[in-house]
């Protein structure tokens, strides 16, 4: 989608999404977004967020306890037939595929997708080639590794794509080479007409593929908008790393780093781009004095958004409150 | 147009599927020819007596084996239900516009295909021992055949979507299939069997497939009892097929 989006109309829309496996503890609390026409839309969360729920409900299997569902208007909780056309999916785990070859596997996805004979056998022969994968073509699926299983996952979800195509971590197991071969079919299928939704870990992947994401995190949508407008956060773009010596103390921060990690001897923080000049004369200070080894400058990364707004595991936040920004004398 | 275009589509993966697992079908084969080799020589003292009145046994025991063969491969049919179940494939379509009749009937309808290459084989290598085969009953024993695997194939896939674990719905099978075996006539034919046995099995179906099945074999394809053999299969699969679209729809919806 061009740069400067303008979202006309939702393909997909999801409004107040409830469902609970357990009474009282809600897998999708509340869930509101919506998906335009063309997109490349992101769902980002970490493990046991509830993105594989929402994704479920929205393929049809499983129903939620309350809210909607609509794609183009029509509401697929009442007519999940209607869902089955108009996505397509990859599923996270392995596809079972055994008996067949890649071509035979592909290509009755695409007849029962009810695509014509001629036009599933060329689109097959397609995908094929341009995911380098002509070897495989007849090959029995018995012989294919996890990422050649993944591939023609992918395949099958695209020879005749949705009106929605529903990517759950496309690219795990796949070598870098084919990774971009894939994320280039992607933007095909979005050529093609298609509006993609993709599940993901990898943040920095995300980043150069995705228009649009959403944060998810214990149910909620804790954030959403384009990657650009997720990492602006109020001005703040700019990100700033100084690796400590060792046995160096967490030395006071300058008030203009803001957002400030500590994980292990690296202190990552961000900052303005009219800041950078000052940041950078206090790390070659610390550097001076022994006190740091290295340090960095550039544009904040996705990651920092995502690790910011989910939780750091083990990488400890100092909070803001409790931080000096006095100014350290050069 | 959809569902018969979806039937015709999985059917063929169905079938590509099992050529490339040969084994189940040597299996599949090895049992009644093992019945012919080892047990049929056993029947030769009974040629001409009380149930055996043509001249070689085969034309008595070979349609009842067909019979018992067809049910069989039926009531097997929810084993790959449950491992493709288990294995997600039942899963991959679930989330395709694939007609849900389609996904239910296909691999019986695979199972019918496989049978008929069976049972050719069979009566392929009886003939030169001694069987009398009767092409047009033959024909017709096909057609009633293919209709038995529909039912138990129906049946047991119902049985095992509502079971879910193997090892119950391995029982429920056994547990069915022996007094079925017993009460059909399959290995004696049951006019040497006391009458409240007679009786018993006038509520087994495999029963007057059997009888049906020795009628067709010897020619008689318009005798009453073969037109009962219709009737009931061709009740037991509407009634059947109706259960198991259900319990199939709701597992699958």
């Amino acid at each position: 989608m061009a740069a400067g989006l303008e979202i006309k109309g939702s393909v997909l829309k999801i409004d107040n999404l409830c469902k609970s496996y357990v009474k009282g503890k809600l897998v999708n609390d509340y869930i509101s977004l919506s998906l335009g026409y063309g997109e490349i839309f992101g769902l980002l969360g970490p493990n046991g967020a509830g993105k594989t729920t929402l994704v479920s409900q929205i393929i049809g299997l499983a129903k939620p306890d309350s809210g909607s569902i609509t794609i183009e208007g029509v509401d697929i909780i009442a007519k999940p037939g209607y869902t089955r056309q108009a996505c397509s999916f990859q599923a996270q785990t392995q596809v079972p595929i055994n008996g067949l070859t890649a071509m035979q596997a592909i290509e009755l996805v695409g007849r029962v997708r009810g695509g014509n004979t001629q036009k599933v056998r060329s689109r097959t022969l397609e995908l094929l080639h341009n995911l380098e994968m002509e070897e495989w073509t007849k090959k029995s699926a018995e012989t294919f590794s996890g990422g050649m299983r993944r591939l023609v996952a992918f395949c099958m979800a695209s020879v005749v794509p949705g009106r929605i195509v529903i990517l759950d971590e496309p690219t795990n197991d796949i070598d870098p080479l084919r990774r971009r071969l894939l994320w280039q079919e992607v933007r095909t299928l979005v050529a093609m007409g298609s509006t993609v939704l993709l599940i993901t870990h990898n943040v920095l992947e995300a980043e150069r593929a995705v228009d649009r994401l959403a944060i998810i995190d214990k149910g909620k949508v804790v954030s959403m908008g384009t990657p650009a407008s997720l990492k602006g956060n109020g001005g703040l773009n700019m990100r700033f790393e100084i690796t400590l010596e060792p046995r160096a103390d967490v030395p006071i921060m300058p008030e203009s780093i803001q957002n400030t990690t500590v994980t292990g001897r690296r202190v990552i923080g961000r900052l303005r781009e009219s800041d950078i000049a000052s940041a950078i004369q206090w790390a070659r200070s610390l550097k001076e004095k022994g006190l740091a080894e290295e340090y960095s400058v550039g544009p904040a990364s996705l990651e920092d958004v995502y690790l910011k707004v989910v939780g750091h595991g083990d990488s400890p936040e100092i909070p803001d409150k409790e931080v000096n920004h006095d100014r350290i004398a050069a | 147009m959809k569902p018969l275009r979806d039937t015709v589509l999985l059917f063929k993966r169905e079938f590509i599927h099992s050529l490339r697992n040969p084994t189940w079908l040597v299996v599949g084969l090895m049992t009644p020819l093992l019945y012919l080799a080892l047990y049929t020589p056993l029947l030769q003292k009974l040629a001409g007596g009380p149930g055996f009145p043509t001249t070689h046994v085969l034309n008595v025991f070979l349609p009842g084996m067909i019979g018992y063969m067809a049910f069989m491969n039926g009531v097997s049919e929810g084993y790959p239900t449950l491992f493709n179940l288990k294995d997600g494939q039942i899963e991959r379509f679930r989330v395709t516009p694939a007609n849900r009749v389609a996904l239910l009937i296909s691999p019986i309808l695979a199972d019918v295909a496989w049978m008929f290459v069976f049972i050719v084989i069979l009566i392929a290598v009886a003939v030169p021992f001694g069987f009398n085969a009767n092409i047009p009953g033959l024909l017709v024993t096909l057609i009633l055949l293919g209709l038995l695997v529909m039912v138990t194939g129906a049946f047991s896939v119902a049985i095992a979507l509502i079971n879910k674990e193997i090892s119950s719905f391995a029982a429920i099978v056994n547990g069915i299939s022996l007094p079925v075996l017993l009460l059909s006539g399959v290995l004696l034919p049951l006019s040497m069997a006391p009458s409240w046995m007679r009786v018993v099995a006038h509520f087994n179906p495999l029963y007057y497939v059997v009888e049906a099945n020795r009628l067709l074999a010897a020619g008689d394809i318009w005798n009453s009892t073969v037109g009962l053999a219709f009737l009931v299969t061709v009740g037991l699969a509407v009634g059947t097929f109706w259960w198991a679209t259900r319990v199939f729809r709701k597992a699958v919806a």
